[in-house]
């Protein structure tokens, strides 16, 4: 790829690498392997960037392939399969003790991996119920569905924090 | 403040963890990769023309079908040759759902074969409010625990749903008829619903049903609960198939995932997948309620999934999405004729399939209806159609009938 492009992709994909993370992180609750998604969602847009000279609705893009990327990574676990170098995560994590201690995070990770994914696309990322709907590959009816008991699953943590707050 | 709104801020604020240089890595995987590329092509190319000149064919007596747990068997039931609808329709407007009182967001979730049913449901608050209408006269289904989501009604007026206490009680599915909610039994065990059930003319309701605390039908079967009976019958169709559509005759159609099922992922379609397929792939496939499996034709490198069946088991449809590294996946809609198995339409809409009258028109999740050959039907513009019958009756989003 010329120079000129390159720095295209990395100026366009710097300014959304942060909320990017943070949704990848919502989703699957591991640092390593939010880093992984990511990189390979930017890996996917980089290939894309190569073959176009412009891509329609980039944002919209990125975001499909990070939830694809999170749902596949999800399944490819069940079915025990190591892909790659990385070792699968043991109980100890370095960054364990961080993420317990939001409580948040750990009613998330208790969630079905659809239902996290509608949970973090609607209620971080913003998405409408349709948008999200296109992402999961459902209805937007299941998105309503899913979010409804999302919400119901995590009301108590979040009413805790409340009446602790207050 | 309220739960969306506490939520929304939650988010915001959970520590995430410093993120390494993602970016650098990115780039220079892209960089291999596109090499790579170039390379896996040449060599796809060549495995292809060698197929050619062996000329291998793709069935022989006495294989096993993956999909199936027994024998191939090409006899599986199918109406003798799938009807299609009139090209060119025009519609009119044919009246219109009475809206139910004390109901926001009232949406149609689907429509028996001859128009005379509807159920849909509206909403209060985070829960589902279900309605049944009969002749366009709203009621609501007295579903007694906090949500109740209607599914699917056929042309007797039974209608089926799915309930949740609102809890953390498992959800579990139910049928209405003669305004009684009957709940439909699980087996023995922890189970929880898994997918949207249908119900065809005489009643029967089928399901794929996974353990409480699994999801995306990890440890999942399918299972019938006949006209009539709450009890479950388990299928005998393959581990790794999921399902929640028959039609009258009996015919199963639904997705064959690869991964789980060694039959599955050895398939002569997925072996010919290029480097970089998702290695969970799905195919759509139609079984009869023995298990006999048919695969349905679905592109070299692309995942398929059937989503609904026609009445009379004639048509499928659902959605097809090209696995090829890179490719953003969007969803293609197809549309299979069951009896000869072949991809009769694949429509490049970034939609799925949801529906299918034994016309052949199509309805999608997004609203959209389209004839056998790939066009879409203007019920009224870009009017987003929820309900669809076999005689060209569809209700949309504003609770209006149209006739084409």
């Amino acid at each position: 790829m010329r120079p000129e492009r390159v720095r295209e992709f990395v100026d366009f994909v710097s300014g959304r690498l942060p909320r990017l993370h943070r949704t990848a992180y919502l989703l699957c609750g591991d640092r390593h392997l939010a880093e992984d998604i990511v990189q390979s969602t930017l890996t996917a847009l980089f290939v894309q960037w190569k073959r176009n000279t412009t891509i329609e609705n980039a944002d919209g893009y990125l975001q499909r392939i990070l939830v694809r990327r999170y749902l596949d990574e999800r399944r490819r676990r069940w079915f025990g399969v190591l892909l790659g170098d990385r070792l699968p995560d043991t109980p100890a994590r370095p960054q364990a003790a961080v993420e317990e201690r939001d409580a948040l995070m750990t009613a998330l990770r208790t969630l079905p991996n659809k239902q996290r994914a509608a949970i973090v696309l609607r209620y971080y990322d913003d998405l409408s119920v349709e948008q999200t709907a296109e992402l999961l590959r459902c209805s937007p009816s299941t998105v309503k569905s899913q979010c409804s008991r999302g919400l119901i699953a995590l009301r108590e943590v979040l009413q805790t924090e409340m009446r602790v707050q207050s | 403040m309220n739960d969306e709104q506490l939520l929304r801020d939650r988010l915001n604020e959970v520590v995430v963890p410093p993120m390494g240089s993602i970016l650098d890595r990115a780039v220079a995987d892209g960089e291999r990769r596109v090499r790579r590329r170039r390379t896996v092509t040449a060599s796809a190319a060549a495995v292809v023309s060698l197929g050619l000149l062996v000329g291998v064919p793709t069935l022989l007596p006495g294989d096993r079908d993956p999909g199936g747990a027994s024998p191939v068997n090409r006899d599986i039931p199918v109406a003798a040759a799938p009807s299609t609808a009139p090209a060119g329709l025009t519609c009119r407007t044919a009246g219109a759902l009475e809206k139910p009182k004390n109901a926001e967001d009232v949406v149609v979730a689907a429509t028996d074969p001859t128009g005379r049913y509807a159920v849909g449901n509206g909403s209060k608050g985070q829960d589902f409010v279900p309605f049944l209408w009969t002749d366009g006269k709203p009621e609501r289904v007295p579903y007694p625990e906090a949500s109740g989501e209607m599914i699917d009604v056929n042309s007797a007026g039974v209608a089926v749903g799915r309930g949740s206490d609102g809890g953390s009680g498992p959800d579990t599915f139910f049928r209405y008829a003669d305004r009684k909610i009957v709940e439909l039994r699980m087996p023995a065990g922890e189970w929880t619903t898994h997918g949207w059930p249908q119900i065809n003319t005489a009643g029967d309701v089928l399901a794929t049903i996974q353990p409480q605390g699994s999801s995306e039908g990890r440890g999942a079967y399918i299972v019938l609960w006949p006209a009539g009976s709450v009890e479950p019958r388990k299928l005998p169709l393959p581990s790794n198939a999921t399902s929640d559509i028959v039609s009258d005759n009996g015919i199963v159609a639904g997705v064959l995932r690869n991964r789980e099922g060694r039959e599955g992922y050895d398939t002569e379609d997925m072996q010919s997948l290029p480097e970089g397929t998702a290695e969970d792939g799905t195919l759509a496939y139609v079984w009869d309620l023995a298990g006999k499996g048919r695969r349905l034709e679905t592109p070299a490198g692309w995942s398929s999934a059937g989503y609904g069946i026609s009445s009379d088991g004639a048509w499928v449809t659902g959605g097809l999405w090209n696995d090829a590294p890179g490719d953003p996946r969007s969803p293609e809609t197809g549309l299979w004729n069951v009896g000869t198995g072949k991809l009769v339409a694949k429509i490049a809409i970034s939609d799925i399939g949801s529906a299918v009258s034994t016309a052949g028109q199509v309805l999608t999740q997004a609203g959209g209806v389209y004839g056998t050959d790939g066009e879409r039907i203007a019920v009224d513009g870009d009017t987003l159609i929820r309900g669809m019958t076999d005689t060209n009756r569809f209700i949309d989003e504003k609770l209006r009938i149209w006739q084409c």
